[in-house]
C-alpha cells in the first residue's frame, strides 16, 4: 500500500496542512531543474566521488529506430533521467525516516555536509514527473521506493544488491520535448554543479572541473588568481572581452547564486561551505562570511591579479609571443591602468616589446611618456634603430593602447611624423651622374646666398622611412637621424647656416633629373634647386636669379 | 623475483611489462570498484598507480616491487611517488633548460638519462598525485565546550593494505582531550594519532570501544573501508579469495567496509569473508561485548564489494551465496581484461 510523502509525525498538521506544505516546497525551486543540484548534492553528502546523469527517451509504442516511418518528432514516449551515485546509499531506517520524511535530515549544522533542511529530494516533483524510482542499499539491504505522481510511495525490497542510489525521474512527453529536456538538464548541470569535488558527468562528458573562471567550451585560459583559505577557496580573474562581469557563490563547487559582478573589468568566484543560503537556495546571505570573502576579493583584484596580469604579459614577451597573444594582456594591462595606480612591482615588469625588439618595463614606457619620448611606428627600421640608441622609446602601433593609456589617454605621436633619416646611396653607376646634380645644385644654391655646405644623394624612401615623398632634407649632419622640423627646404635652407642638403634618390623628381644632369647639369640642378626652395614660396625674383645664374653656367659651359 | 616487504614475506618484484601489465590490472580493479568516501582515496590511488607507470618514470626505474598479502604495490612504491613528487621542483632545478636536454638527450646517453628524469619530474610536478597517507580532522559541530568531529586517517597497513579509518566523535570536557581546539581549528591530539595509527586497520568495533574509553569522548561511528586485497593475473595464486580465479586472466578485488555506528539499527554481517566480532569470541568476552553495546548504544554492519573479471565471477558468486552474503560484485569489463587497452576510461 502506498504511503504518503510527509512531514515528521508529531510536528505534523492536518493531511492537507501537509499537502499545502509539501506544494510550497516544490514549488519554491524557480527552476524545475534545480533537482539536479539537490540530488547531486545529496551524493557527494553521501561520499560518492561519482555521479552519472543521462537521459533515456522510450517511444510509448513498439521500439522504433529514429528513422522509421511514421516517428515523428512528436511521437510520445517516456523520458527517464536518471541520477546514480555510489555513495552509502539508504537503509530502510533512512528511507522511512529520512527520505520520506521532509525536515527530518539529520545534516542540519554538520558543517561537513551541504545539505540542512532535509528538503532536497522533493524538489524532483517540482518537474511533476509520472513516477520516481530510487533503487538503492546499504550493507546487504536494497529497496526500491516508487513514488508515484501523487507522491505518495511504495517501498519494495530488492534481491540484487545495490550500491549506493540510483534515481530515475520518469516523466510522459513527446520525442521533441525529450530532446529540448536533455539539452536543458546538460546546461542545468552546468550551471548547478560546475565546481564540484566529485566526477559529474552526463551521459559519459565529464561536466565537472575545478573552480576557474574559464569557460569549458573553449581553451581560452583566463588571467585569474586564486587564494585558499580555510574553508574558503577565491578565483578573481579579468573578464574575458566581451562578457558580462560576473560574480559567482559556491557551496562545495554547487552553484548558490551568479550575479553582476560590482568590479568593473573584474569577474570572481567564491566557493566556501560557510556561505549561507535561503531555504530556496537562489540567494546567497551577505553576512560575516560573506563580506570577508568580498574583501579578499577585492585585495586579490587590487594586487595580486594586477601582478599576475604583468607577469603573464611579461613571460609571453620573453617568449616572444606574436602580437595577437599579446594585444589582449596588454588592453587588461591598459585598462588595469586607467582605473588607477598600479602596484610597483608591476611597474617593474616588462609589458612591451620596441621596434627594435627591446622588452621594455611599463615604468619606463611610463616615464617615456611623460617626458615626450614615447613614440610608435608601423615597422621596425634604421629610423627605429637610432631613435632607440639615443634613448627615445618606439613602440610597434600594435602596441598602441597600452602606448595610450600610458600616454594621458592620449595616442602617442608616430615616430615618422616627428624624425628622419637619410640612407646612404651606396656606390654603384647612379653616382658620376649624382657628382654633377650634387656639384651643379650646390653651386646654385650658394649662388642664391643659401650656406649649404654640401649635397648628398640619400634615400629617404624604406620600408619605416619618415619622409618618403621629400624630394630632399636639410641636415646639420647628413646621413644622421634629425628631427623632421629642423630638416626644412624652403625658406629655412635660405636662413639657417651650414646645412647639408641630402637629395632623395627614391623621388620620382630626382630620378628623372639625374640622368638629365649628366647633358644639362644647370637645367637639372636649376629645377632641383626649385623643389628644394619652393616652400619659401618661390618668388619670382629668386625664381628668376636662379634661372639666371644657371643660364650663366650653361652658358659658360657651353663656351657662349 | 623475490625482495623485503612491510609484511616481511617475500614480495614481488616485476619487470617491465609484468609491471605495467601488473599496473593496468590493478587501475583497472581499483578503477572499476568505483570507491566513495568510506575507502581510501580512490583518485590519490589512480594517480599513484599511474605515477608508478613507465609511462610516467620512462624506464628510470627498472622493477615494481608488489606485496604478496594485499597485491597492491609495496610501501617503497608508494613512497617513492611520495618524495619524488615532493622532489620534483628541486631536481628540475638542478637539471639543464628542457630545450638543451631535448636537443642533446637523443644523442648523448647522459643527457638522454635526464632527459628522461626532466620528462619525470615535469610530469610529478605538473600534475602531483595527491598523498594516500593523511590525516585530516573536520569540524562538524561546535556547541562549546563540547566540539563534534570528522577525523579521517588514510594509511598503508601492517599487510600493506590501503586503510581508510573514519572516527566521528565529541569531545566534550577532559583534562587530556583527543581534540585540540582553537577557535573553530580543530586537530587531533598525538593520543588520538597514536590510537588511530595503532588500530586503524583494526577492527571497528574494537577502535569504538576503545574510543569510547577517552574522558569526555562519546562516539558516533567509526568506519574502516580497505581497499584489497588485489589478485591480478601477474601474481602467483595465493590461499583463499586468490584459488576463485579462473583462467590464465582471472582476477578480482575486494573492498571491504566495517563500521560500529550509533545511528544503525541492527548488527548486519554482509562480509562473506569475515565474522562479526561478537562471533569470534569466548562467551564470556562475548557478554562483555554486548554489555558495551548496551552501554554505548552502538550496532556493527560488515560489507565487502568484489571487482572480478568475467571468468571467475561465479566462483565469487557463489562464495556470497554460501555465505548468505548479498555483495555488489563487479564485472570487469573485457576492455579492462586487457592490458594493451590502458588506461581503461
Amino acid at each position: 500500500m502506498a504511503a504518503p510523502l510527509t512531514p515528521p509525525a508529531p510536528a505534523g498538521p492536518t493531511a492537507s496542512g501537509a499537502e499545502d506544505a509539501l506544494d510550497h516546497l516544490v514549488n519554491q525551486f524557480a527552476d524545475p531543474l534545480a533537482f539536479l543540484r539537490e540530488l547531486v548534492q545529496n551524493s557527494i553528502d553521501a561520499g560518492s566521488a561519482e555521479v552519472e546523469v543521462r537521459c533515456e527517451f522510450t517511444p510509448a509504442a513498439a521500439p522504433q529506430s529514429p528513422a522509421a516511418p511514421g516517428r515523428t518528432d512528436e511521437t510520445p514516449g517516456t523520458l527517464i533521467i536518471g541520477v546514480d551515485d555510489w555513495g552509502s546509499g539508504m537503509d530502510r531506517r533512512i528511507i522511512d525516516h529520512k527520505l520520506t520524511r521532509l525536515f527530518s535530515s539529520d545534516k542540519e549544522g554538520d558543517r561537513t555536509q551541504i545539505g540542512k533542511f532535509g528538503i532536497g529530494f522533493v524538489s524532483v516533483f517540482a518537474l511533476r514527473p509520472d513516477a520516481v524510482c530510487v533503487d538503492t542499499g546499504r550493507a546487504g539491504e536494497s529497496w526500491r521506493v516508487l513514488f508515484h505522481a501523487d507522491r505518495s510511495f511504495t517501498r519494495i525490497r530488492l534481491n540484487e544488491p545495490v550500491e549506493g542510489t540510483r534515481i530515475k525521474v520518469i516523466k510522459a512527453m513527446t520525442e521533441s520535448g525529450a530532446a529540448e529536456l536533455t539539452q536543458r538538464v546538460r546546461k542545468a548541470l552546468r550551471f548547478y554543479c560546475p565546481h564540484v569535488r566529485i566526477e559529474l558527468r552526463f551521459a559519459g562528458e565529464q561536466l565537472s572541473g575545478p573552480l576557474s573562471l574559464a569557460d569549458p567550451d573553449t581553451d581560452a585560459q583566463p588571467i585569474q588568481v586564486e587564494e585558499r583559505a580555510p574553508e574558503l577557496h577565491l578565483v578573481v580573474g579579468f573578464t574575458p572581452p566581451g562578457q558580462p562581469d560576473r560574480a559567482g557563490y559556491y557551496n562545495r563547487g554547487l552553484t548558490l547564486v551568479e550575479e553582476p559582478s560590482q568590479l568593473a573589468g573584474i569577474s570572481f568566484k567564491v566557493d566556501s561551505p560557510r556561505l549561507a543560503h535561503t531555504l530556496s537556495r537562489d540567494a546567497v546571505i551577505k553576512d560575516k562570511t560573506f563580506q570577508q570573502a568580498l574583501f579578499r576579493v577585492q585585495r586579490l583584484s587590487s594586487g595580486p591579479l594586477l601582478a599576475h596580469l604583468a607577469a603573464t604579459l611579461e613571460a609571453e614577451l620573453a617568449a616572444a609571443a606574436p602580437p595577437p597573444r599579446l594585444q589582449p594582456l596588454q588592453a587588461l594591462l591598459a585598462a588595469c591602468w586607467r582605473r588607477g595606480p598600479l602596484p610597483t612591482d608591476c611597474q617593474a615588469r616588462r609589458c612591451a616589446r620596441s621596434a627594435q625588439g627591446a622588452l621594455l618595463t611599463l615604468g619606463s614606457c611610463r616615464s617615456a611618456a611623460a617626458a615626450r619620448r614615447l613614440f610608435l611606428v608601423e615597422q621596425p627600421s634604421p629610423l627605429t634603430q637610432h631613435l632607440e640608441a639615443r634613448g627615445v622609446l618606439v613602440l610597434p602601433s600594435w602596441q598602441a593602447e597600452l602606448a595610450s593609456a600610458l600616454n594621458e589617454d592620449i595616442e602617442p605621436p608616430h615616430a615618422t611624423h616627428f624624425y628622419v633619416l637619410p640612407l646612404r646611396a651606396p656606390p654603384g653607376p647612379a653616382a658620376e651622374p649624382a657628382d654633377e646634380l650634387r656639384s651643379a645644385t650646390l653651386s646654385l644654391l650658394r649662388g642664391v646666398g643659401a650656406e649649404v655646405v654640401a649635397v648628398e644623394l640619400g634615400h629617404l624612401d624604406y620600408p619605416g622611412a619618415a619622409a618618403p615623398s621629400l624630394p630632399a632634407v636639410a641636415q646639420e649632419e647628413p646621413f644622421e637621424l634629425s628631427a623632421l622640423r629642423d630638416t626644412a627646404l624652403g625658406a629655412a635652407l635660405l636662413r639657417r647656416p651650414r646645412r647639408t642638403l641630402v637629395l632623395n634618390a627614391d623621388h620620382a623628381a630626382v630620378r628623372a633629373l639625374l640622368p638629365l644632369s649628366r647633358d644639362e647639369p644647370e637645367l637639372a640642378a636649376y629645377t632641383m634647386a626649385k623643389l628644394c626652395l619652393r616652400a619659401a614660396p618661390l618668388s619670382p625674383e629668386l625664381d628668376g636669379r636662379l634661372l639666371r645664374l644657371a643660364l650663366e653656367r650653361r652658358c659658360r659651359r657651353l663656351g657662349r | 623475483m623475490s625482495a623485503g616487504t612491510v609484511s616481511g614475506l617475500p614480495g614481488c618484484a616485476l619487470q617491465e611489462a609484468a609491471a605495467e601489465s601488473y599496473l593496468a590490472h590493478a587501475t583497472a580493479l581499483v578503477r572499476e570498484a568505483r570507491l566513495g568516501a568510506q575507502f581510501p582515496p580512490g583518485r590519490a590511488v589512480l594517480a599513484s598507480l599511474e605515477a608508478l607507470s613507465v609511462r610516467c618514470h620512462r624506464g628510470l626505474y627498472p622493477q615494481l616491487l608488489v606485496e604478496p598479502l594485499s597485491g597492491l604495490p609495496a610501501l617503497k612504491e608508494w613512497t617513492r611517488v611520495r618524495t619524488d613528487t615532493q622532489l620534483a621542483q628541486q631536481v628540475l632545478a638542478g637539471l639543464p633548460p628542457p630545450e638543451q636536454l631535448a636537443e642533446r638527450g637523443p644523442h648523448h646517453p647522459a643527457y638522454g638519462k635526464q632527459l628522461l628524469k626532466g620528462l619525470y619530474f615535469s610530469a610529478l610536478a605538473r600534475k602531483p598525485p595527491p598523498p594516500i597517507e593523511q590525516l585530516v580532522v573536520a569540524l562538524q559541530r561546535l556547541a562549546a565546550p563540547r566540539v563534534q568531529v570528522q577525523v579521517t586517517l588514510d594509511k598503508l597497513d601492517a599487510r600493506g593494505l590501503l586503510v581508510r579509518c573514519m572516527v566521528e566523535l565529541v569531545q566534550g570536557p577532559s583534562p587530556r582531550p583527543l581534540i585540540e581546539r582553537r577557535g573553530e581549528h580543530v586537530a587531533a591530539a598525538p593520543e588520538l594519532q597514536a590510537l588511530l595509527y595503532r588500530r586503524a586497520a583494526q577492527d571497528a568495533e574494537l577502535l569504538f570501544i576503545e574510543l569510547a574509553a577517552q574522558p569526555g569522548v562519546s562516539v558516533r561511528r567509526v568506519c574502516v573501508g580497505t581497499i584489497g586485497p588485489l589478485h591480478p593475473p601477474e601474481l602467483p595464486s595465493s590461499e583463499g579469495l586468490g584459488e576463485l580465479r579462473r583462467g590464465p586472466a582471472g582476477q578480482l578485488a575486494t573492498f571491504s567496509v566495517d563500521t560500529a555506528a550509533c545511528d544503525l539499527t541492527a548488527d548486519r554481517n554482509n562480509d562473506p569473508l569475515t565474522d562479526l566480532l561478537g562471533q569470534r569470541l569466548s562467551a564470556a568476552a562475548r557478554a562483555e561485548y554486548e554489555e558495551a553495546r548496551r552501554r554505548l548504544g552502538y550496532r556493527v554492519t560488515k560489507d565487502r564489494k568484489f571487482v572480478v573479471d568475467g571468468e571467475s565471477l561465479p566462483a565469487v558468486t557463489a562464495l556470497c551465496q554460501g555465505a548468505g552474503t548479498r555483495n555488489v560484485i563487479y564485472p570487469l569489463p573485457a576492455a579492462a581484461r586487457d592490458p594493451d587497452s590502458w588506461p581503461p576510461r
